[in-house]
């Protein structure tokens, strides 16, 4: 009887294991990555320029990359602002609630989101730009830049600070 | 129902324990046919439905799926179709094409006007207004005057659908490069896949289940007629007991009778029919005390014994047998094995493989006892030379009343499985590698104090 029950958990679990297995394989299994090339991709085809209020802020996703959600005409879009580290090198007050208006290259994601690879962010609030790849879409941080603030992660995670007024890419200005 | 022999001298009034098993098992097997022909052909049919209705799911889900393609690609044709229109419309009313920067959709990806030199006259990025188009994609649309349609990949590693066709501009033809998000319209392919998914991942959870099933109902098929089996034979130990109480005492007044009739007539045909008459009744005063034994329903006993004493007992009590049979016995044994079986049942067990083993070798041969410890247990073994078990003999061979000997009463392996089974071991038969038969026995070891 004992091997019985055993012979059912373990079918159960084959089961449950090929139903996991078989979702993968219809592409169900990747619905939460977007499939797009968040760390060097860029377009200049589909770049945009869109305003909207920020709605969070996540310091660094699974690569490694700063981003924000931002509403946008009633649509949540994603800004990709690019590595972390460059992030906490350099500066820009960054926190939930601020105007912003965010160009870059707009991509919709295979988990249906839609993301904007940043090019130049404005924070309307405080009427602060910066300038996070150049218009071929090369990020400061691969492509060399001139910035000099700083900005430091708070405890928070859902608020990026500054510290220091700076620029980054010489594009920076108040 | 008791089965009638049919005797010489009328009906005998005792049936022989072959006949009432042979009895038993045609009752048995009636039953059995009864109950498992409409069983099989409900297993046939649902089996037939079930291979049906996998076959027509597969069927529908594969269908829906392949369908599903064309329809999403025929959403994005229709759609594009239609923004090609209206940003035509938009065009011919503003010339300057600035009408067109505010043609707003959230399927666009992006938008290009492509004059017939390469040359950008309108692009969703105002940047690239003005600029020259970077392929020559464009110009198969112009000379043929066909739509072009096709999937790329973006910088961005986004794949759109990208849908070129003829622009008409103020008596100038154009192409319109439109590259549209594919996430939405393609919701019915993903809804297809999931279908897919969900359906063959229920078709195989609904097979396993059913083998399950399938193979639990069977199981306690098994037990079932395992039960009803044993039921049937512990009503016959009940009556075989009763009887062999009944006839023990006339018995031993034959056997008595006998025996003295034998040391009283002298030699010849008389004395001959006496001694006939003893050996007669101690046959049956043995084939008494077996099923006597056998329906005996012992208390658990963990009195140990001595495996070494017992098989020296033997050894002796044996000697006349084995010597008139041209056996040799050779005897494989550590000193001081105890198990935790009593005595008397280890002498008994011993002595009906032994007796067994003997009996199969008529025409000589050799016995082997062999005794191992293999940690805290005892495997005990007697294999012999003899021509070995036939195999249609070894799925019943200790089951009570089974025996392939003329004289056997088909008791003496039985009891060694109770007594066995009484000291919480086991018993197996094989034929030997060399022939011949293999009684393996493994009883509890009783372990030496100190020893863990």
């Amino acid at each position: 009887m004992r091997s019985t029950k055993i012979a059912i958990y373990l079918l159960t679990a084959s089961v449950m294991s090929s139903s996991v297995s078989a979702h993968a394989f219809w592409g169900f299994g990747d619905s939460k990555q977007s499939g797009l090339n968040l760390e060097t991709g860029y377009d200049a085809n589909t770049v945009t320029t869109n305003t909207g209020r920020i709605v969070s802020v996540q310091a660094g996703d699974e690569h490694g990359n700063a981003q924000l959600k931002m509403d946008s005409d009633g649509v949540r879009v994603v800004v990709v602002l690019g590595p972390q580290r460059y992030w906490v090198e350099h500066g820009i007050a960054l926190k939930v609630g601020d105007s912003l208006t965010v160009r870059g290259s707009k991509a919709q994601g295979a988990d249906g989101v839609i993301y904007i690879l940043a090019q130049k962010i404005t924070d309307d609030s405080l009427n602060t730009s910066v300038s996070l790849r150049n218009e071929s879409g090369c990020g400061a941080w691969s492509c060399g830049g001139t910035g000099t603030g700083s900005v430091r992660n708070t405890s928070h995670p859902a608020h990026m600070r500054q510290l220091t007024p700076g620029r980054m890419g010489g594009r920076i200005g108040r | 129902m008791v089965p009638v022999i049919r005797c010489r001298s009328g009906v005998c009034p005792l049936p022989g324990p072959h006949l009432v098993l042979l009895f038993l098992e045609q009752k048995f097997a009636a039953e059995e046919k009864l109950t498992t022909m409409p069983r099989r052909s409900i297993s046939i049919l649902i089996l037939i439905a079930a291979i049906l209705l996998t076959t027509g799911l597969s069927w529908f889900a594969l269908r829906n799926y392949s369908s599903a393609a064309p329809v999403a690609e025929d959403n994005l044709r229709g759609m594009a179709l239609t923004i090609a229109s209206a940003m035509e419309g938009v065009a011919a009313r503003d010339l300057s094409l600035n009408s067109l920067a505010s043609f707003q959709s959230r399927e666009i990806a992006y938008v290009m006007l492509i004059s017939a030199s390469g040359k950008i006259l309108f692009h969703s990025n105002p940047d690239l207004t003005g600029n020259e188009v970077g392929d020559n994609r464009y110009r198969s649309v112009l000379t043929t005057g066909v739509l072009g349609e096709e999937r790329v990949r973006l910088g961005t590693g986004e794949y759109v659908y990208e849908f070129q066709t003829p622009f008409h501009l103020s008596g100038k033809t154009c192409v319109l490069r439109l590259a549209l998000h594919t996430w939405r319209s393609e919701a019915v392919m993903r809804r297809a896949r999931l279908g897919v998914a969900l359906i063959f991942s229920l078709l195989v959870l609904g097979w396993l289940l059913g083998g399950a099933v399938y193979l639990l109902l069977r199981r306690q098929d098994a037990q079932e007629k395992r039960l009803a089996r044993q039921n049937e034979l512990a009503r016959l130990g009940e009556v075989g007991a009763v009887l062999v109480h009944e006839v023990r005492n006339p018995l031993a007044g034959i056997k008595g009778y006998g025996q003295l009739l034998e040391e009283r007539l002298p030699d010849g045909r008389d004395r001959y029919y006496a001694q006939l008459i003893v050996r007669e009744s101690l046959r049956l005063e043995q084939l008494a005390d077996d099923i006597l034994l056998f329906t005996r329903s012992d208390a658990a006993v963990s009195l140990p014994g001595n495996l070494s004493t017992v098989a020296a007992q033997l050894t002796v009590l044996l000697a006349p047998q084995l010597e008139a049979a041209g056996v040799r016995m050779t005897v494989n044994i550590a000193e001081q094995v105890n198990v935790r079986c009593p005595e008397d049942g280890l002498h008994r067990l011993l002595l009906n493989l032994l007796t067994n083993a003997i009996q199969a070798l008529t025409a000589g041969g050799e016995i082997v006892l062999t005794v191992q410890c293999h940690g805290n247990e005892v495997e005990i073994s007697v294999a012999d030379s003899g021509s070995g078990i036939e195999p249609e003999m070894l799925s019943g061979l200790f089951e009570p009343f089974r025996t392939s000997k003329a004289r056997g009463a088909g008791l003496g392996l039985a009891l060694c499985k109770k007594i066995v089974d009484g000291c919480g071991g086991s018993i197996a038969a094989v034929s030997a590698p060399g022939g011949g038969a293999l009684f393996v026995v493994k009883l509890p070891a009783v372990l030496p104090e100190g020893t863990v």
